[in-house]
C-alpha cells in the first residue's frame, strides 16, 4: 500500500533501523522489515539489496562473511560510526515531518 | 528479534575479479532461504522456486546492477578496504593470543631471549667493527712499520731518525705523523696514574682530527725542551674535571712538571691500540734518543695522497728503506718497510672473535625460531576447522597465509622489543666481564642506539616470516575444506616437517656445544702451563716515581730499597722484591754479543728480552734458581762489576752446553755483565708464547723510575694494597701506586687467557640455551606425537602389547631425530671448524674427543627427553581411545 517513491529516501533509513540491533543478513532485514510492518511494507528483494549495496558503498554500512544458522555462506551488513548517525540525524527528521504534517492533518 | 549473532564474521576484501561471485553468492543465500521457507509451510518445491523468483524481481538485472556498483566501490575504496582487513587481522591475531597464554608467553620469552641477544652481540658489532673511525676520511689512513729481515714477527717501531727520512722522502702520503704509549703520574697531593699517549705535533692534522674545545698541537710543541702542552680525552676530563669548560689554559702537575691543557678531544675520538688514553701529549724524548737509528720507539700513521694505493705506498716505502739499508748498514741493514690499512691495524685482531660470537647468536635465534615455528605447526592444527571455514567463506589462500602471519610477526615485533630490554642489560654484562686492561675503547659508547633498535626490528621481521611463513603456508591449502567433514587427523607431512626442525635444532645445538667445548679444552690447557713460577698469594702493584723529583740513580735505589725493606716488615707478607716487568708483561728487550764469540754483523745482533730486578725478587715468585747465585748488597756498591742472572732458554741459545755461569755478555761499548746465576724460564708476553732468552741485571746498577712490587702473602689484596700506598706515600712523595692486583688475576686477565675465557663463557652460555631449546622441542614433538597417536596406542594396547614396546616406539622417534641430528651436526661441526681454529689452543678444531662427548651428552639428553611421554604412551586406556574419535 505504500507508496514505492517515498520508500526510496525511507528505505535506506530503515534498512539502517533493522541493521541498529546488531549485524544481519539481506534475507533477516527483508523478513524483519515484512514482519514489523505487518505487512503493510512490502519491499521488491532486489530493491533491498540495491540499498544495501549502496549503503555499503556510502560507508554507512560494512559487510562481512558468515555462516548462517543453517551453516550457509551468508553477507553480513553491520552499521558503522557514520551509518549510526545518519540513523539518528534521519530519525530525528522524520519525526518532526511526520510530527508536523500529522499537526495540520489534525486541525479540524 | 528472529536472527541471533551470527558466530564469526569475517572481512574479506573484494577484488574486482570476486566482485561477480560475492553477488551470485548473496542472491543465492536469500532465494535459497525464501524457499526453505516456503517449502516449510508446505508449498511444493517447484512453486516455491517460482514464488521465490518473482519476489525478487529482476534477478539478472539485480545481478549485472549490484555487480557494478560493487565493483565501483572496489575501485573508490581499495585502500581503506585493504586496511580495515589489515585491521582485521591484527585484532583477530590479538585475540586467539590472548585465549592461549601459555602458548604466547613461551614464544614470547623465547624470541626475546633470541632476539635479545643477537641484538646485543650486534651493538658489539656495531660499535667495534662497523662504525666509521673517528678519523678524517678513515679509509685513507694507513699504518707503517718496519720489518727485519721479511718476517711478520719482526715488526717493529720505527726510529726516530727513519720517520723523519720516511717524511721527507715519500711520494704517497699527504702527511705522516707519530705516536707511542705512555703513561703520567698526575698531580702530587693524591697522585693518580693516567694513561697516556705521546705523539708528534701534527698527529691529529694527519688524522683529521679537531678538538673539541680548545686546540690541538701546532708545529713546533713536540720540539726538545718545548714546554709541555697537553689534550685531556674526553672521558678523563668527564671524570676529573666534571666537564669543566675552562679547564682550557689551565695548569696540570705531570710527572712532577708543570703542564699546559690546550685542549679536550671530542667524545667520539678513540685510537683502539692505545685504550682509553687520558692524557695526550707530544713526544718529549730528548735528543740523543731522536738520532739513534737503531732505537725504535715511534709508531707511525700516515694519510695517502689521493690516487695512490697501498700497492704504490709499500713499493715507495720498501724503495726508501732499501736507500736506507745502502746509507745505514749497521742499523738498517735488512729492514723493510709494511704498509697497513690503518684500519685492519686497530680492529683486525678482535674481528674474528666478535664475528665468531655473532655467528653463535644467529645459530641460537635460529635454532628459537625453529622451536617457534613448531609450536605454531602444532597449535596450527587445532586451527584446521577456523581455517576450513574460512576457506568455505571464500578466502583466498593469499588471505589466510596473511592472517596467519600476521599472527607470526605480531609475535615477532612483540618479542623483538622485549628482547631490547634483554640486550640492554645483556650488554651491560658483557661489557662487565671484558677486563679494563682487554677492553676496545670504542666499547665506551656501546649500547641500545638507534642503529641497533632498528637491526633488532629487521631481525624480528626476518624471523617472523621465518618461523611464521612455513606453518602459515601449511595451514592455508585450500584442501582444507574436506577436513571439516573428516575428523581432524594429523597429516604425516605435517609429522615429518616437525620432526626436520628438531632435527635442524639438535645439529644446530652440536655446532654451538663443540664450540664452547673446544674453547673449554683451550683453556684448560693453557691453565695447566707451568709458568716457572709461583702465581698463587702473589700480589703485585707498579710504583710509579715521577721523573723529576727522582732524576738521581742514587735516589730511585734509595727509595725503592726502604720501600721493599718496609714491605717485607708488614706481618704476613713472606717474601717481596721488585722488577721493570712482571712475568707475562712484554716488552724492553736489548742487543748483545758474548765475549768470546765471533761478534755479530751491524743490524743483526741477537736480543733478549731484559728487567732488572732486586735481590729477592726469584724467591719472592718462587722461580728456580738453578745455578749460581741471586744479587745481593754487594752488587749495589757503587763501581761494583756488572752482573746479570739469564734465564734457561739464554743459556742453552748462547753457551754451549748451556753452561753460562761465568760468562760474560757485552752490552753497548763499554758494558761487560758477567753471568752470576741462571734461573728457570717464566713467560714474557702471553702464557702459550715461546719463552725468549732473558736477561737479568740488578735495579742497583741500572735504576728506573717505574718498578713493579711483587709481595708473596696469604692476605687478600685490598688490604696489603692499602699498606703500600701508605708505605709509598711516606717513603716517597709524588709517587704513585698503579694497579694493585693478584697475580692470579693479572693471568686471568692476559689476553691470551682472555680469548679463550671470554668466548667460553658466551658461546657456553649460548650453547646451553640452544641445548634447553633443542630439548624442549624434542619433547614438545614427541608429546605431542603421541597425543595424536591416541588412538593407535589405544589398538596396540587392546590387542596386547607389552609396556616395553610402547616406550620402544616412543623412544626410538626422539632418537631417530637425536641420531640424524647430532650426525649432520658433527659435520656442519667439522666444516665450521676453520673459523675457530686460530683462536684455539692445545687442541684441534676437529678434536674427535670433543666432538663425540658432546655428541653423546646431547644424544642422551635429548633421549631422556622423550622418557615422559613414553610413560604417558603407556598409560593409554584403550577403551577412552578407541572412543574418541
Amino acid at each position: 500500500m505504500a507508496d514505492l517513491d517515498l520508500l526510496q529516501g525511507t528505505l535506506d533509513t530503515l534498512v539502517l533501523k533493522t541493521l541498529s540491533w546488531g549485524p544481519r543478513h539481506g534475507y533477516a532485514v527483508a523478513q524483519w522489515i515484512k514482519e514489523t510492518s505487518d505487512g503493510t511494507i512490502k519491499v521488491e528483494d532486489r530493491a533491498l539489496y540495491v540499498a544495501l549495496h549502496r549503503l555499503e558503498e556510502r560507508r554507512l554500512v560494512e559487510s562481512k562473511w558468515g555462516l548462517s544458522e543453517n551453516n550457509r555462506k551468508a553477507k553480513y551488513y553491520q552499521l558503522t560510526a557514520a551509518g549510526r548517525g545518519q540513523l539518528r540525524q534521519k530519525s530525528a527528521d522524520w519525526t518532526a515531518y511526520a510530527n508536523a504534517v500529522f499537526k495540520i492533518l489534525k486541525m479540524a | 528479534m528472529t536472527d541471533e549473532t551470527p558466530r564469526k564474521l569475517f572481512h574479506h576484501e573484494a577484488t574486482r575479479r570476486t566482485v561477480q561471485r560475492d553477488v551470485d553468492d548473496e542472491m543465492r543465500f536469500h532465494l535459497e532461504q525464501r524457499i526453505d521457507d516456503l517449502v516449510a509451510r508446505g508449498m511444493p518445491r517447484a512453486e516455491a522456486r517460482e514464488t521465490a523468483l518473482r519476489e525478487f524481481g529482476d534477478v539478472r538485472a539485480a545481478r549485472a546492477e549490484l555487480a557494478s556498483m560493487d565493483r565501483r566501490r572496489v575501485r573508490r575504496f581499495a585502500a581503506s578496504e585493504w586496511l580495515a582487513s589489515v585491521g582485521q587481522d591484527v585484532k583477530f591475531a590479538a585475540r586467539s593470543l590472548r585465549k592461549r597464554p601459555g602458548f604466547a608467553t613461551t614464544v614470547l620469552l623465547t624470541l626475546a631471549l633470541g632476539i635479545g641477544a643477537n641484538a646485543a652481540i650486534f651493538s658489539v658489532v656495531d660499535a667495534v667493527l662497523l662504525k666509521p673511525l673517528p678519523f678524517a676520511q678513515p679509509d685513507r689512513l694507513v699504518h707503517l712499520w718496519e720489518v727485519f729481515q721479511s718476517k711478520v714477527d719482526n715488526r717493529s717501531e720505527a726510529s726516530y731518525p727513519d720517520y723523519l727520512d720516511w717524511r721527507a722522502r715519500n711520494h704517497s702520503f699527504v702527511d705522516m705523523g707519530g705516536y707511542h704509549a705512555s703513561g703520567y703520574v698526575v698531580g702530587t697531593e693524591h697522585p693518580l696514574v693516567a694513561r697516556a699517549a705521546k705523539t708528534t705535533a701534527n698527529f691529529f692534522d694527519v688524522l683529521g682530527v679537531h678538538a673539541a674545545i680548545g686546540r690541538t698541537f701546532v708545529a713546533g710543541e713536540d720540539a726538545v725542551g718545548a714546554p709541555l702542552r697537553v689534550l685531556l680525552g674526553y672521558g678523563f676530563w668527564q671524570r676529573n674535571y666534571a666537564g669543566d669548560r675552562s679547564i682550557v689554559g689551565r695548569s696540570l702537575v705531570l710527572d712532577g712538571s708543570a703542564a699546559t691543557v690546550i685542549g679536550v678531544l671530542p667524545k667520539e675520538f678513540q685510537f683502539a691500540r692505545l685504550g682509553d688514553v687520558s692524557i695526550w701529549a707530544p713526544i718529549d724524548r730528548p735528543e740523543a734518543m731522536r738520532q739513534r737509528r737503531g732505537s725504535h720507539w715511534l709508531n707511525v700513521v700516515a694519510r695517502l695522497k689521493d690516487g695512490v694505493t697501498l700497492r704504490g705506498a709499500s713499493a715507495d716505502m720498501s724503495s726508501i728503506m732499501g736507500q736506507l739499508a745502502r746509507e745505514y748498514p749497521p742499523t738498517n741493514n735488512g729492514r723493510d718497510g709494511q704498509v697497513i690499512p690503518l684500519r685492519e691495524q686497530l680492529i683486525g685482531s678482535v674481528r674474528p672473535l666478535v664475528l665468531l660470537l655473532y655467528g653463535a647468536v644467529a645459530v641460537m635465534l635460529l635454532v628459537a625460531c625453529a622451536n617457534v615455528a613448531n609450536l605454531l605447526l602444532m597449535r596450527g592444527a587445532d586451527r584446521r576447522r577456523e581455517v576450513a571455514v574460512r576457506i568455505a567463506l571464500g578466502a583466498g589462500r593469499g588471505r589466510l597465509v596473511r592472517q596467519m602471519m600476521t599472527e607470526s610477526l605480531m609475535l615477532a615485533v612483540v618479542g623483538g622489543a622485549a628482547g631490547l630490554v634483554v640486550a640492554r642489560y645483556g650488554i651491560h654484562a658483557l661489557v662487565g666481564i671484558i677486563p679494563a686492561g682487554q677492553r676496545p675503547p670504542a666499547l665506551v659508547s656501546v649500547g641500545v642506539s638507534p642503529t641497533v633498535v632498528l637491526y633488532s626490528c629487521l631481525v624480528s621481521a626476518v624471523a617472523g616470516i621465518l618461523f611464521g611463513l612455513v606453518p602459515a603456508l601449511r595451514e592455508a591449502r585450500p584442501q582444507m575444506a574436506e577436513v571439516l567433514k573428516q575428523g581432524s587427523r594429523g597429516s604425516s607431512r605435517a609429522g615429518a616437517l616437525r620432526d626436520v626442525l628438531v632435527i635442524g635444532e639438535v645439529a644446530l645445538t652440536i655446532v654451538l656445544m663443540s664450540g664452547a667445548a673446544l674453547f673449554g679444552r683451550s683453556l684448560v690447557k693453557l691453565m695447566s702451563i707451568q709458568l716457572g713460577f709461583q702465581s698463587e698469594h702473589l700480589m703485585t702493584a707498579g710504583v710509579f716515581l715521577p721523573d723529576a723529583s727522582y732524576k738521581e740513580p742514587a735516589l730511585r735505589i734509595a727509595t725503592f730499597d726502604r720501600i721493599v725493606d718496609r714491605i717485607r716488615a708488614l706481618p704476613g707478607v713472606e717474601a717481596a722484591g721488585t722488577v721493570t716487568k712482571l712475568p707475562l708483561d712484554w716488552g724492553n728487550s736489548v742487543g748483545f754479543d758474548i765475549m768470546g764469540q765471533p761478534p755479530s754483523e751491524p743490524g743483526k745482533y741477537p736480543t733478549a728480552s731484559y728487567r732488572t730486578a732486586s735481590p729477592g725478587y726469584f724467591s719472592a715468585l718462587e722461580i728456580q734458581l738453578s745455578r749460581g747465585r741471586d744479587f745481593g748488597a754487594g752488587d749495589a756498591i757503587a763501581g761494583a762489576p756488572h752482573v746479570g742472572i739469564v734465564n734457561r732458554a739464554f743459556a742453552e741459545a748462547y753457551f754451549k752446553d748451556g753452561r753460562a755461569i761465568g760468562q760474560s755478555i757485552l752490552m753497548g761499548v763499554h758494558d761487560t755483565i758477567r753471568v752470576v746465576g741462571e734461573v728457570g724460564d717464566v713467560p714474557i708476553g702471553n702464557v702459550d708464547e715461546h719463552i725468549p732468552p732473558t736477561l737479568y741485571m740488578p735495579f742497583a746498577q741500572d735504576p728506573d723510575t717505574y718498578m713493579n712490587v711483587a709481595i708473596r702473602s696469604r692476605r687478600d689484596v685490598s688490604g696489603l694494597a692499602r699498606e703500600l700506598t701508605t708505605i709509598v706515600e711516606q717513603t716517597a712523595p709524588g709517587a704513585a701506586v698503579l694497579h694493585p692486583v693478584a697475580m692470579d688475576q693479572l693471568i686471568t686477565d692476559s689476553a691470551s687467557v682472555f680469548m679463550r675465557r671470554f668466548p667460553l663463557l658466551l658461546i657456553g652460555a649460548f650453547a646451553a640455551a640452544t641445548l634447553v631449546l633443542a630439548l624442549v622441542g624434542v619433547y614438545g614433538v614427541v608429546s605431542y606425537s603421541v597425543a595424536q597417536r591416541t588412538r593407535e596406542l589405544g589398538i596396540r594396547v587392546a590387542l596386547g602389547a607389552q609396556t616395553r614396546s610402547l616406550v620402544l616406539l616412543v623412544v626410538r622417534h626422539g632418537a631417530w631425530m637425536a641420531t640424524a641430528g647430532v650426525g649432520i651436526g658433527v659435520v656442519a661441526a667439522l666444516a665450521l671448524g676453520r673459523f675457530v681454529a686460530g683462536m684455539l689452543y692445545g687442541v684441534g678444531a676437529r678434536d674427535p674427543a670433543t666432538l663425540a662427548f658432546v655428541s653423546v651428552v646431547l644424544g642422551a639428553a635429548a633421549v631422556a627427553a622423550t622418557i615422559v611421554p613414553a610413560r604417558r604412551a603407556t598409560k593409554v586406556d584403550p577403551a577412552v581411545a578407541l572412543q574418541s574419535e
